[in-house]
Order: C-alpha cells, then sequence, then structure tokens
C-alpha cells in the first residue's frame, strides 16, 4: 500500500471508452422520454436539411433529364422532316459514341414511322431494343436511304470512314456537328446535323448539383433549423445535468476526473446527434422523393436515381447533426464540472 | 475526447515528486488548521465551521460526535476535498490540498480517501456491484480485475447475495452497506465514515464498526467517523467533540473507556 501514500498520481486514470459508453446507455434508457423527444428535434433539422439539400439534387438532376429527353424528341423529329417519311425507309445507325440520349433518339425515329434501324454500336443492348445489330459499318449502311451518326458529346471531327462512299446522295445526319460539311459536299453527300455542339453546351451548363444552389433565405432557414436542434440537445442536456445533480456529484466525491463527466456528456449528446441525423436523413430524403415524384412521377424518379450525389450529401447531414450535436454539449458538460461536489451531497433522496 | 492524460500535466506532477515525499513523511494524516466555513443564505450568514484545528495521526481512529447541525458533515467535506474552506487550510499528509489541481484532488479523492457518505449517496441507475467497482476503474483498473475485487468486498460486508441489486431495490442497511464497501474499494489510508451506523441494527452496525477498527488497527487506515453511537466510541482512539462549528472537547481512549453510557 505504500505507493498510495503518494499523493501523486503514479497511474493514468482513464475509464476505458466501453465503460463511459454503458453508463452513457444506462443513462439514457433511464431517462428514455426526454431522449425521444430531444433526438425528435435533431429528426427535424437534419431531415430539415436533408430534404432541402436532396430536392435541389433531383430538381437539377430531372431538369437535365427533361431537357435531354426534349432534345432527343426534336432530333428524331428533324430526322423524319430531313427524309419526308421514314415509312419503308431503312437507316443506317453509327453509334460512334453513345450518350443517355441515344436510346431516346433511336426509340423516337421507331415511333414516328414503319421505319428499319440497321445499327452498328459497340454497345449491343441498342439493337436488342430499337433495331438490327450490324457487324461493321459496311453492314449497317447496305441497303440504306441514310445514315444518321451518333457522336454524342465528341468534338474532334472525325473523318468519314470511306464506307460512305457507298451512300452517294444520301443524307448524313449527324447528331453532334463533328463533321466537316464541305468535305461532305465534295463526296456529294447531303449532310445536316440534328442537334450542335453549342446546344450540347447548353445542356451541360445546367444548374449544378449542389448545395445552396437555391436561394440565400433558404439557406437561412436550414442554419436555424440546425441552431435550434442545437439549442434543443443544449437545453436537454442542461436539465439532465441539473437532474443528475446528485449522480454527478456523487461521481466526483467519489474521485472521478472532470473529463470523464465531459466524455460522458459529449458522447451521449454525439449518439444523439447519430441518431437523430440518421432518422432525419432517411425522413428528409423520403420527403425530398415524394415531392419530385409528386411533380414527375413515380416512374421517372425510380428508374434514374442520382445516388451519387445523394449519398454524399446524406453523409455530409450526418457529419453535420453530429457536429451540431457535440458542440451543444460544451456548455452543459462546462456546468457539470464547474459544479462544487459538496453541494451534490446535501440534497436529500 | 482523447481518452489519455495530458502528458505534459504528469510530467509537471512527477517533477514535483521529491517535494511532496518529503512532506509524506510527517506523522500527520490529516490536518486542520482554523478551518471557517460560512454559507451564504440571503441576506444570513450561516457559520458551520467556525475555526476548528484538528490533527490526526496516521493510523488513529478518531470519532466526532455532536448534535445534529453542528458541522461533522461540513468538516468532512473540507478534509474529503470536496468543498474548500471559506478560511483556513487542510493538509492531507501534510499537503495543503488547496494548492492541488481539479486532476490531483479528483485522485486525492479516489486513491486516498474512502467516503462512506452520511444518506449512501449510490448511483441509482447502477448495481451494487457497479457501484464498488466505479472508483476502481476510475483509479485505472481493469474492468475484470475491478469485478473480482468487488464481488470479494461485498461478500465481506455480507452482500454477496445482492450483487445484481439496484439501490433502490435495497434496505436502507444493505445500501449502507454497499457505500462502506465503496468507500473501501481502493483500499484508502483515509476513511472519512459520517454516520456509517446510522441506518443499521445493531448486529450489523457492530460488524462495520468491527471492520473500520480492523482496517485501522491491522492496516494502519486513518479512520474518522462521525457518530452518535456509544459503542463506536470504544473502539475509538480519541473522541472528539463539535459543538455549533467549533471543537468543544476531546476525550481520549483511557477517559471513555471509564464513562461508556454516560458520554455525550
Ligand atoms: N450548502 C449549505 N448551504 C447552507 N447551509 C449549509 C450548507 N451546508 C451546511 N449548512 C449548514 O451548516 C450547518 C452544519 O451542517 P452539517 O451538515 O455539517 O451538520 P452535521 O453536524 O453533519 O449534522 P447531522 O448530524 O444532522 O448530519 C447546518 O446549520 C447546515 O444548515
Ligand atoms: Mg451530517
Amino acid at each position: 500500500m505504500s505507493d498510495q501514500n503518494n499523493l501523486v498520481p503514479g497511474q493514468t486514470q482513464s475509464v476505458p471508452f466501453s465503460t463511459v459508453i454503458s453508463m452513457v446507455i444506462g443513462n439514457v434508457r433511464s431517462r428514455i422520454g426526454r431522449s425521444v423527444v430531444t433526438l425528435f428535434g435533431v429528426v427535424l433539422g437534419a431531415s430539415f436539411l436533408m430534404a432541402a439539400g436532396t430536392g435541389d439534387i433531383l430538381r437539377a438532376h430531372f431538369a437535365q433529364e427533361e431537357a435531354d429527353r426534349l432534345s432527343a424528341a426534336t432530333a428524331a423529329v428533324n430526322v423524319l422532316s430531313e427524309l419526308g417519311t421514314l415509312d419503308g425507309r431503312t437507316l443506317a445507325v453509327w453509334v460512334a459514341k453513345p450518350s443517355r440520349r441515344t436510346p431516346w433518339i433511336l426509340e423516337n425515329i421507331n415511333k414516328l414511322g414503319d421505319v428499319k434501324l440497321q445499327i452498328y454500336s459497340p454497345s449491343s443492348v441498342l439493337s436488342k431494343t430499337v433495331g438490327n445489330s450490324a457487324g461493321d459499318l459496311a453492314g449497317a449502311l447496305a441497303g440504306a436511304d441514310a445514315l444518321i451518326v451518333c457522336n454524342d458529346g465528341v468534338d474532334d471531327a472525325a473523318p468519314l470512314p470511306a464506307a460512305v462512299d457507298g451512300l452517294p446522295g444520301q443524307v448524313v445526319m449527324d447528331l453532334s456537328g463533328v463533321f466537316d460539311p464541305e468535305a461532305l459536299a465534295a463526296q456529294g453527300l447531303r449532310y445536316r446535323h440534328l442537334f450542335g455542339a453549342g446546344a450540347l453546351g447548353e445542356l451541360e451548363g445546367m444548374p449544378s448539383v449542389k448545395l445552396a444552389a437555391g436561394s440565400g433565405r433558404r439557406t437561412w432557414l436550414i442554419v436555424i433549423s440546425l441552431l435550434v436542434s442545437g439549442i434543443g440537445i443544449a437545453n436537454a442536456l442542461l436539465m439532465s445535468v441539473t437532474e443528475r445533480f446528485r449522480e454527478i456529484g456523487t461521481l466526483k466525491c467519489i474521485g472521478a476526473q472532470n473529463k470523464l463527466v465531459v466524455q460522458m456528456f459529449t458522447i451521449e449528446s454525439a449518439l444523439q446527434g447519430l441518431f437523430g441525423s440518421v432518422l432525419g436523413v432517411v425522413c428528409g430524403w423520403l420527403i425530398a422523393l415524394t415531392a419530385s415524384a409528386f411533380n414527375i412521377g413515380w416512374g421517372v424518379v425510380w428508374s434514374n436515381l442520382p445516388w451519387p450525389p445523394v449519398i454524399q450529401f446524406a453523409v455530409i447531414c450526418l457529419f453535420v447533426g453530429i457536429v451540431v450535436a457535440m458542440i451543444a454539449a460544451i456548455y452543459p458538460a462546462a456546468v457539470a464540472t464547474r459544479m462544487v461536489p459538496a453541494l451534490a451531497l446535501r440534497s436529500e433522496i | 475526447m482523447s481518452m489519455s492524460i495530458d502528458k505534459s500535466k504528469l510530467e509537471a506532477i512527477r517533477a514535483k515528486l521529491p517535494e511532496l515525499r518529503d512532506r509524506r513523511h510527517s506523522e500527520n494524516s490529516v490536518q486542520t488548521v482554523d478551518v471557517t466555513r460560512q454559507f451564504q443564505l440571503g441576506e444570513n450568514v450561516i457559520h458551520a465551521l467556525r475555526g476548528v484545528d484538528l490533527t490526526v495521526k496516521r493510523g488513529e481512529y478518531t470519532s466526532l460526535m455532536g448534535p445534529s447541525g453542528t458541522g461533522k458533515t461540513t468538516l468532512f467535506n473540507m478534509i474529503g476535498g470536496l468543498d474548500k474552506p471559506t478560511a483556513g487550510k487542510v493538509f492531507i499528509d501534510g499537503v495543503d490540498i488547496a494548492q492541488l489541481d481539479p486532476f490531483e484532488l479528483a485522485w486525492l479523492r479516489c486513491r486516498k480517501i474512502g467516503y462512506i457518505f452520511q444518506n449512501f449517496r449510490l448511483i441509482p441507475v447502477m448495481t451494487a456491484l457497479e457501484n464498488v467497482t466505479l472508483p476502481m476503474i476510475f483509479a485505472g483498473a481493469k474492468a475484470d480485475e475491478a469485478r473480482d475485487r468487488g464481488v470479494d468486498i461485498l461478500t465481506k460486508v455480507g452482500l454477496g447475495d445482492r450483487l445484481k441489486h439496484k439501490p433502490g431495490r435495497m434496505s436502507g442497511g444493505q445500501q449502507q452497506r454497499v457505500a462502506v464497501a465503496r468507500a473501501l474499494a481502493n483500499s484508502p489510508v483515509i476513511v472519512l465514515a459520517d454516520e456509517p451506523t446510522g441506518n443499521l441494527d445493531t448486529k450489523t452496525g457492530e460488524e462495520i464498526i468491527e471492520q473500520l477498527s480492523v482496517l485501522c488497527r491491522e492496516r494502519g487506515v486513518t479512520v474518522i467517523a462521525a457518530t452518535h453511537d456509544h459503542k463506536m466510541l470504544s473502539v475509538s482512539d480519541r473522541v472528539i467533540s463539535l459543538l455549533d462549528g467549533r471543537i468543544e472537547k476531546i476525550r481520549m481512549r483511557e477517559d471513555i473507556d471509564i464513562k461508556v453510557g454516560s458520554i455525550r
């Protein structure tokens, strides 16, 4: 026992993390009602943030999709007007570079008349759904009235392959305007491009999928809602300090370090932040999803959800929720550590 | 949220070691010098302690007597480092505890002093065993080590079959014994017992008194016990009577033995 006569810590006195956690869980469980109410505040704040943020993401995403579908329909109509009628025609389709629009364009062309599509494409999916597949460009061109080049998004002018020479006097329709019109005219080909690079550029300039893409006013609303949840947590923890006055005092009386008291509050708060924001993220996502489905229909929304930015934003929400909760714990924890232990002993049972 | 203690702080404490060791050899376990404690209650000032000079030697068994409200608990809180005197000094093993920082003070309460509180002060949401192992865990003991020792101590106070019970489901006497077990958890060198037999029947009360006196005689633990119980006086080396925040009289064991039963 000789080392205990020493008035000096010989050993670090850290309570294991697992013990602190189980103490915190015990406390939350014994005051479950209030914990749930606090949690609900966090859920509200986090779901507001999540709904606003993912609402932006969805809106931008589906605006892009709508614009793409519209331009695909326009391209198909342009093909029709170029050829007069599509009934009984055979069209060679060279999908040099497929894009999201490509299948929509071909589907639309199919709808506009009794047309036969001979598709030469690196992606076999296209020909299965909208036409026949050809092994090479020459195969696709056999008996064709016109060639449609789907070269979406490729800017560098590619030379037309020699196989096109077998298509004199026919229309080459270029969906991105990469060919040199004069060279084609010299070959005796009629040439149109159905939407140009300029139109694509416009599409790419659609609203970017970022937080705060919306108005400044809504950003404020989000900040305020987070503040309100933070204050809610702080208030609940302060109540907890008052309520557990005796208990915390007793812990200090039997030798708990201030660090432990701070840890208990920070962890309790962080747990509430974590669970609250997980629930909030789920709720907020459902709200945003429902709102956008209300505008454009469940089918469209389900078929094409922009998962990566949504998940990224959900992670941000979780992080923000936990950080706000932990900041909220600072003041109550400070109050608890400043408490004089002897006073806690006086209050009666 | 770092789980380890500030290294620089530990270094600073280690640097103070030699000086502290020198003082440690003083014979005095507990010493109070003119300790005064006043409480401000609105307009009124309550004088709970009006200058208490008390010196307790290492391994001594001291009983503290006095009518309710004379400042026994207040004095214990001063000695235990739970409260600060309005004036005066408290020395534990020769060290002025006013000089300790919060970390050292917590260490003192945890490792050096075992405090049996007047009204138990168990943690209601924890079982008897958890209550007893808590100070050990604060002291850095491993969980299974602490559990084994906790079971041991609780069995010694006769609660071997109540390990998993929460305080709310125990009688006053049983809670009292858990409080005793908790105070002894880290083998303290000083035990402060604030009416440790107040809620016990004669037999259990005697057992607790017996345990405290064994601790004192065999392990050299300094015991200071507030009591109204005359049986407790017969095991004491000294009996100090407190009246109205002052030491009224100090009697040695020899005097008490003759007058047992008549002391007030
Ligand atoms: N925090 C406080 N605020 C105001 N007055 C206090 C406080 N603590 C103690 N007192 C007063 O100090 C005096 C001494 O109280 P203390 O608890 O030390 O008495 P005691 O000797 O332990 O009594 P008992 O035998 O009833 O336990 C009492 O008059 C009490 O009202
Ligand atoms: Mg008292």
